[in-house]
């Protein structure tokens, strides 16, 4: 029961901050700790695969996510 | 024990909401990010393996964006308007009740194959990621 609490803790917060967020950096934060409740959700699957699995497509699409903002904030978009 | 990780989780994502500074916002996810692998831990204590493996990811993560947000502190005040998106996925919760599959069987080993398949997809977002930003 604590374990479903702290996912939908993480996926409510992830999602208030990103409507809360004034500028771009803000709604990557908030996605991240959405990403997080991905995270949190395949490790209640009990299979380390899935786990490692999460955490790689986490880092990748994090990657592109400020790659992007970078982009942006150099041509004057944030 | 979990609920101690999930006061600290509250505290984490109020302190990244209320602040007005994109760099503490940024220092509180990469605590968040250790929270959270804290929780595997505490959950499955099989997985220590995976708690560095999130925690090292996650700082590294973090600190990215701590990078970023501080390249791009003179943004102007123009605001973004992401409430009807984030409505949208808070709409998605509900389908948390369906019933799942129950508990499987613990499974303590990363598959081999996932291996090379997650150095490519690294890859891969890292290349997009450097042609992004140095065209």
């Amino acid at each position: 029961m604590t374990e479903l609490v702290f996912l939908v803790l993480l996926l409510a917060g992830g999602v208030a901050a990103v409507a809360v967020a004034n500028s771009l950096v803000r709604v990557i934060i908030g996605a991240e700790v959405a990403i997080m409740a991905g995270i949190w959700g395949a490790a209640l699957s009990r299979d380390l695969s899935l786990l490692a699995v999460a955490a790689v497509v986490g880092v990748a699409e994090t990657v592109l996510m400020v790659a992007a903002v970078y982009r942006l904030a150099r041509e004057g978009h944030v | 024990m979990l609920w101690v990780v999930s006061v600290l989780a509250v505290l984490l994502v109020l302190a990244i909401i209320k602040t007005r500074d994109n760099i503490l916002a940024a220092i509180s996810l990469t605590f968040l990010g250790i929270a959270v692998a804290g929780a595997v831990w505490v959950l499955q204590p099989e997985f220590s393996a995976a708690f560095i493996l999130i925690t090292l990811v996650y700082v590294v993560a973090a600190l990215t964006l701590v990078i970023v947000a501080a390249a791009s502190l003179s943004e102007g005040n123009r605001t973004v308007e992401m409430r009807p998106a984030a409505l949208a996925a808070l709409g998605a919760l509900p389908l948390l009740l369906l019933p799942g599959a129950g508990q499987g069987a613990l499974t303590a080993s990363v598959d081999p194959v996932l291996v090379p398949l997650a150095a490519v997809l690294l890859l891969f977002s890292f290349i997009v990621a450097a042609r992004l930003s140095h065209d």
